[in-house]
């Protein structure tokens, strides 16, 4: 997957599922700003599942960088309650989560030619007692397999004073990318998905091996 | 899997752990994660980090080791290895010290700028403090507004 990845910010690619801790609203909406822009200039769809964030805001910033009014609307570009769409009735149910991807995508593809772009803040995972809420890495690791098959490109916010270090760790390493002072950047602790090792890309001695390994 | 780990994908994962601990602003947070990083360095079974200076270290146990987090000119607190394969682990001490030297930096990069806004803010205060005693000699003392009626 990350020899599909751009490391250009204004030019995400599709199936490119990237990690993006952050520390400052600003910070956030710098990076995720430039991202937004790029795909929506290059035919894309952008939709922003939202904790705490204002449409009017990012709107606005989005046009400061020079997005046209008519595509920040739908079918292009879209603000939803994170909260609704990952935990309706209060529950995270991973599956029901990835079919609404899925579904997602589906639509996108229907509407524009460019890469279909999802970003949600993912504050509502922090809340203690949540349930499904430790189900939470095993869905980001699930995005990687439905990205295969449903190349949307997905940025993942997650706000470093929300979570602890340990499960900030593990969700890293369900990201093939990461997003660091507005740079895309390989994971090198990325850890792909079980089922990868019963794939084509498996190695014949059944070990899993660096991205450029080339067994003997 | 980790026994097959090659030297540069252990050095990549270590290089990228000092970069993405710069995202994380609380000391908890910072010690979590670079642990739970360092526990995948091959050979490493265990892993704790303190990422302050403390007045008395907790006790090191059997098959621990200790590496002080110290920068140019001051330790900032200390990392706790277990090694369960010292073979494993051999080959990558050296990219394991580098880490924990921006560990170190990183540590102390966050103390300055502590140290920066504590001055900040004391300045500040003193100033709104002198800007009040401005003002309240813009009035007049009592006897001279008497006489002014």
């Amino acid at each position: 997957m990350t020899d599909q990845a751009t490391f250009d910010l204004g030019s995400i690619r599709p199936g490119t599922h990237v990690c993006f801790i952050y520390d400052s609203a600003d910070q956030r909406l710098d990076a995720l700003g430039r991202i937004m822009a790029g795909v929506l200039r290059g035919g894309g769809s952008t939709t922003y599942f939202a904790c705490d964030s204002d449409l009017d805001v990012i709107r606005d910033h989005l046009g400061q960088r020079g997005v046209p009014l008519d595509l920040l609307a739908e079918p292009t570009f879209a603000v939803k309650s994170a909260r609704e769409v990952y935990t309706p009735g209060g529950r995270f149910d991973r599956d029901r989560m990835l079919q609404q991807l899925r579904d997602a995508y589906a639509r996108g593809r229907a509407e524009v030619d460019g890469t279909v772009f999802f970003t949600g803040e993912m504050e509502w995972a922090a809340e203690p007692g949540l349930p499904g809420r430790e189900h939470l890495v095993a869905y980001e690791q699930a995005v990687n397999t439905v990205i295969r098959t449903h190349p949307f490109s997905a940025i993942c916010q997650y706000d470093a004073a929300a979570f602890d270090g340990e499960l900030l760790f593990e969700i890293v390493k369900a990201h093939p990318l990461m997003l660091v002072r507005n740079q895309i950047l390989a994971n090198p602790y990325y850890v792909g998905p079980p089922e990868a090792a019963n794939s084509d890309d498996a190695c014949p001695c059944g070990e899993t091996h660096g991205l450029d390994h080339a067994h003997a | 899997m980790a026994s097959i780990m090659r030297m540069p994908d252990v050095a990549s994962r270590l290089l990228m752990l000092a970069v993405m601990v710069r995202s994380l602003p609380g000391r908890p947070q910072f010690e979590a994660f670079a642990a739970a990083a360092l526990r995948e360095v091959p050979g490493v079974a265990e892993a704790r980090v303190h990422g302050q200076t403390v007045l008395e270290r907790p006790a090191l146990a059997r098959g621990w080791t200790r590496y002080d987090l110290v920068s140019g000119c001051e330790t900032f607190g200390f990392v706790d290895l277990r090694i369960a394969d010292a073979g494993l682990f051999a080959p990558h001490t050296g990219d394991v010290q580098n880490v924990l030297n921006l560990l170190a930096h990183e540590l102390e990069r966050r103390a300055t700028l502590a140290c920066l806004e504590e001055a900040h803010e004391a300045l500040a205060r003193r100033h709104e403090d002198l800007e009040r005693r401005i003002g309240d000699r813009d009035e007049p003392p009592p006897m001279l507004r008497q006489s002014v009626r």
